[in-house]
């Protein structure tokens, strides 16, 4: 058990390194203009430039470049950024992630138990018009842009039947902390929890009923009902649970992605002041401390979460437990 | 003994048989057609813009007029409100000109959907026909050379699966978009459109080289392989001979599955100021047009954005279709 | 052996059918089935892949629930039809009744859950045992299987197990609420022969252990030999023959059972360089032809076998053998068989071949004159697999190998014209 432990956290280690250089290369490496200007900002005076090429140290190598950049992300933390006046960057990241992770909770609850409903119901009545119709329900909720999506859902309960009983419930656009009112932060986030929830929905409703068809057609749901349980039984305790593995493994993957920055679009549409739209201005102000920032804890929070999932399949699947 | 026969005929191929049951499945013909609708539209743009609506959807147009039912009607109109305070553009008029209305310029949203249709299917289609060139060469290398080239490759493809997509291409986009790029004597501006589509193709490699490299790790232990590498032939000719063929079914049935999350992430990164840059138009930064004015008019972002749905929709529906005639099972079901 | 028993056979098939629908066509898997377990035989159903042995089974467990599948036909097991019975009905038979072992124990349990679990599981689903009382019992059962540390193996998973080991899991599965008649379906197909030996030894042992029959399908003449008390081959999806394994082995009636027999390496005597083949496939479900289905593929085709509606015999009275195969003059059927030297007339002599395209060729044999006796005759010929092209010159090679005669005997047939048919004909 610990061999494999220690070889895991290794890949991780590794991948985490790779990221950081990726990232880094991207922003500093990519051929065209100079890294400075870009950190400086727009219009930088000529002394913010010389500060700024002293301070990531532009005129040494670009191995001490980045060492430099990954000290000052992650030992000293004190990445400041130059169009928003020398705002200390990781700290605001951290006061930004509660409402990402608020928005994406919400939502994933949602999409977990709709799309489990949803394949479950479209793999157990395989080939009629209700699997039809959830699959295809599926397939529009997975075209769907989900700012698009959120502008229109925002039409309707912001403004066009905002008063109507149906809708005058619905707070207008932004975040209420948890600490500050429960009941209106649920009420603030219900509408993003359900726009951000289609797709992932659509996605997930699918997988899972090919998994569950597919999984229908082996040997041991065939022994499963020789044996003579109920049809309710077989799906569910052997059907479910077998195709709840690749569930689970894809499930991990997109929370950590969409914890990490995915849900920018939503953040943007909804007016939520998570990592994503911190994002979003920081795109406006060319603010590239900011974003080189959010992307490398985004991609730092997936990998770690990907190890995460890698652990859940040890639990899940008693395959994997003695691969190693 | 017999000899065999001569007049055997070869059965149909897998590609023969799949387009026969592709042709059967009703859902893959209609979107078929709804893409062809689409892509003709989008085709005659200049067309609409010039001869049937009149207008130049480049230019802002906020003093201009246009005669409907013989009168002459302001393409920024006075709001509804009691004072008459601000400016609204005119809404759907439902005659030629500015048939869905006009953008906050006065500019005419039909012709700009047009417009922006050829933008968002060029660059998605190219970002996606880059993408399997990309990934069909990162997976068969990676599949079929094994070794120390896959395990390069495939860190390489697992590092960039841990960046999320959209936040990806956001980096690559705002790193290029604020300078262009220059790569020894090539400048490649700001505003050309290779630059969203490169970066479009390239995020979405990992998705894609994947399943590649799974199948070809398979074909590489198939009989036929071992049995041409027996037999002496040299390794690029089993490649380009017995590997492609057999990987190209994943390849075309990844293909309108690509384009459909190559065109949402179009659209994305243009609503995101960061694909196609103004006064060029795209679904996406119409919708962005719109932001601003979907309470008034609320056409401006609807419009682009069924559009959008349409076509994704129909990308959708045809790679399952295709997914179910060349059955394959491997390919990207991902976003 | 009850051979006599007066009492009512334990399950009793009649005149079952499968059939499923594609695109407007009936296609038939099984076809007017008929045959009979009595309490504590072993019945053994033979019939290479495609036959229909599995599907036979299937519908008797009513696991077949594809749309367009049509079965019909009774299946009498104590006093209730099988195949007439409720969804409801039929669960609450199924596992507790009528048990069911597969082919491949790898895929057969559900690898997430330990194999303690899903025995439990069966348990539970069929009487009102508690948690620990089900594990109790799912111990004792393995023991009895011959699981060695039953109680650590029952909290073991599934591919944590050799392949001998989970089948013997799969028996202790399939008997853990003592099943009256268990359907064993390729047991040891997937297994190594040793183990396969073993296995077959526990299911011998069952009968007097648990009093259950068993359905054993298989494609192994050599494991029916071995275990069972009659013997039922299936060819195409059609009985071909039925009688006592014994009988069936010694004289088979039928020229399919006879080349399945001959397809086993002798024991004794001299050792052929090549086993025979019978040439040709199986017909597909939708081209079986009118009369005896293997007549295309067989040596001793007559008038007879051809228009013939499918052989039916052995309806209730099983133990009578009927003849599968009706002899015509002048012409050896496989049942008379004996004096191979029969064959061996210079004359050749014509075989009509109605369903064959353009309804009218003839095969014409001629036998080897080169044929003495029974050694070293196989060597120079191979049987060819174009059998079933129409008009090509081809040799065909056929060997009846008989037990108990002590020696093989080979026969060997080459076609030497293929034409129009003669008018007598």
């Amino acid at each position: 058990m610990i061999m494999p432990l220690l070889r895991r956290l290794g890949q991780t280690v590794f991948v985490l390194f790779g990221i950081s250089a990726l990232v880094f290369a991207v922003f500093f490496a990519t051929p065209g203009a100079d890294p400075t200007a870009r950190i400086a900002g727009r219009n930088a005076a000529p002394q913010t430039m010389e500060k700024v090429r002293k301070e990531y140290g532009f005129d040494r190598p670009l191995p001490v470049q980045y060492a430099i950049m990954m000290k000052k992300l992650f030992i000293t933390r004190d990445l400041a950024s130059y169009a928003n006046r020398g705002e200390l960057v990781v700290p605001e990241i951290m006061r930004a992630a509660p409402v990402t992770l608020s928005l994406v909770s919400g939502a994933a609850v949602i999409w977990v138990v709709l799309s489990i409903g949803m394949g479950v119901v479209a793999a157990a009545c395989k080939g009629s018009w209700i699997d039809r119709t959830l699959m295809m329900a599926g397939l529009v909720g997975i075209s769907i842009p989900v700012f698009w999506l959120g502008q229109v859902v925002n039409l309707i309960t912001q403004n066009r039947y905002h008063d109507t009983w149906l809708f005058s419930w619905v707070p207008g656009l932004g975040y209420v902390p948890f600490t500050q009112s429960p009941c209106g932060w649920f009420l603030a986030l219900v509408i993003p929890w359900c726009v951000l929830a289609v797709m992932f929905v659509g996605i997930y409703s699918r997988i899972l009923r090919a998994d569950l068809v597919a999984i229908m057609g082996e040997d041991f749901i065939r022994t499963a009902r020789a044996k003579g349980l109920s049809p309710t039984r077989i799906l569910l305790r052997h059907g479910l649970r077998t195709a709840l593995i690749t569930f689970v493994s894809l499930f991990g993957m997109d929370f950590a992605q969409l914890v990490g920055g995915g849900a920018l679009l939503t953040e943007v549409v909804f007016g939520l002041p998570g990592v994503g739209r911190l994002t979003y201005q920081a795109l406006n102000s060319l603010d590239l401390p900011l974003i080189m920032a959010t992307v490398m804890y985004s991609a730092v929070f997936v990998v770690l979460a990907n190890a995460l999932v890698d652990a859940a399949y040890l639990f899940l699947d008693p395959r994997v437990r003695d691969a190693h | 003994m017999t000899k065999p026969s001569n007049t055997h005929r070869p059965s149909a191929g897998p590609w023969a048989s799949a387009l026969r049951s592709l042709l059967r499945n009703r859902a893959a013909l209609a979107s078929v057609a709804v893409l062809a609708f689409i892509v003709v539209a989008s085709l005659c743009a200049p067309f609409y813009a010039r001869h049937v609506a009149h207008t130049d959807p480049f230019v802002s147009n906020v003093a201009g007029t246009i005669m409907l039912n013989g009168q002459e009607t302001d393409i920024m109109q006075p709001n509804d409100n009691p004072l008459h305070l601000g400016l609204s553009p005119i809404g759907p008029t439902g005659h030629t000109a500015y048939l869905l209305g006009a953008d906050s310029q006065g500019r005419d949203i039909m012709a700009r959907l047009l417009y922006g249709g050829r933008n968002s299917l060029l660059i998605s289609f190219s970002a996606a026909v880059l993408c399997l060139v990309m990934a069909g060469t990162v997976g068969i290398a990676a599949g079929f050379f094994g070794g120390v080239t896959d395990m390069v490759l495939s860190r390489l493809m697992d590092i960039m699966w841990a960046v999320p997509v959209y936040l990806f291409a956001i980096s690559l986009s705002i790193v290029t978009i604020t300078s262009g790029l220059r790569i020894g004597p090539f400048v490649i501006e700001a505003d050309n459109l290779l630059i969203p589509i490169v970066i479009i193709a390239l995020v979405y490699v990992p998705y894609a080289a994947r399943p590649v490299r799974g199948r070809v790790i398979a074909l590489r232990q198939a009989e036929f392989v071992t049995a041409a590498r027996c037999l002496g032939v040299p390794r690029w000719r089993i490649v380009l001979r017995d590997i492609l063929p057999n990987v190209s079914t994943t390849l075309v049935v990844m293909g309108p599955l690509l384009m459909a999350m190559a065109l949402l992430a179009e659209s994305a990164l243009s609503f995101l100021s960061i694909g196609v840059q103004a006064p060029a138009a795209s679904w996406g930064t119409i919708i962005l047009d719109g932001e601003g004015l979907i309470y008034t008019r609320p056409m401006v972002a609807i419009a682009p954005g069924l559009a959008i749905v349409a076509v994704v929709l129909a990308l959708n529906i045809l790679g399952d279709g295709l997914r179910d005639a060349l059955d394959v099972r491997d390919a990207s079901r991902r976003e | 052996m009850p051979t006599n028993t007066p009492s009512p056979p334990l399950l009793d098939v009649h005149d079952l059918c499968v059939s499923f629908t594609s695109r407007g066509q009936v296609i038939p898997i099984v076809e007017n089935l008929s045959f009979s377990i009595g309490e504590q035989e072993i019945l053994g159903l033979v019939g290479e892949s495609g036959s229909g042995k599995s599907v036979t089974a299937m519908a008797l467990m009513g696991l077949i629930d594809a749309p367009g599948v049509h079965v019909s036909g009774f299946a009498r097991f104590k006093g209730q039809d099988l195949l007439g019975l409720s969804g409801k009905q039929m669960r609450a038979l199924r596992g507790r009744e009528i048990a069911m072992i597969f082919q491949d124990p790898m895929t057969a349990f559900t690898p997430v859950y330990t194999i303690g679990w899903q025995i439990d599981e069966q348990l539970r689903a069929h009487q009102s045992l508690s948690r620990r009382q089900a594990r109790t019992r799912t111990v004792e059962l393995l023991g009895e299987m011959g699981v060695p540390d039953p109680a650590n193996t029952a909290n073991r998973y599934p591919h944590q197990l050799s392949g001998g080991l989970r089948q013997r899991a799969m028996i202790a599965m399939a008997l853990s609420c003592n099943p009256s008649l268990l359907i064993a379906d390729e047991p040891t197909t997937a297994l190594d022969v040793t183990v396969q030996a073993q296995i077959l030894d526990l299911m011998r042992r069952l009968r007097t252990t648990y009093g259950s029959s068993v359905l054993l399908i298989t494609h192994d003449m050599g494991v029916v030999a071995e275990t069972c008390d009659s013997t039922l081959v299936l060819y195409s999806g059609r009985a071909a023959e039925t009688g006592t394994t014994q009988d069936l082995f010694a004289h088979p009636q039928h020229p399919y059972t006879a080349a399945l027999l001959a397809s086993i390496p002798p024991m004794n005597g001299p050792r052929p360089t090549r086993l025979p083949a019978i040439p040709g496939a199986p017909p597909q479900p939708l081209e079986r032809p009118t009369g005896c289905a293997f007549a295309p593929r067989c040596t001793y085709t007559h008038a007879s076998c051809l228009p013939a509606p499918p052989p039916r015999f052995a309806r209730l009275a099983r133990r009578i053998r009927l003849p599968a195969c009706c002899p015509r003059k002048g012409i050896p059927s496989p049942s008379a068989f004996a004096p191979a030297q029969h064959l061996f007339c210079e004359k050749p002599h014509a075989v009509p071949f109605p369903h064959r395209a353009g309804g009218s060729s003839s095969l014409i044999f001629r036998c080897n004159a080169a044929f003495a006796g029974g050694k070293g005759c196989l060597q120079d010929l191979q049987p060819q697999t174009r059998a079933n092209t129409p008009g090509g010159r081809w040799r065909l090679l056929y060997r009846y190998a008989r037990r108990g005669a002590g020696s093989c005997r080979g026969i060997r047939l080459r076609q030497v014209h293929t034409g129009a048919l003669p008018a007598a004909a």
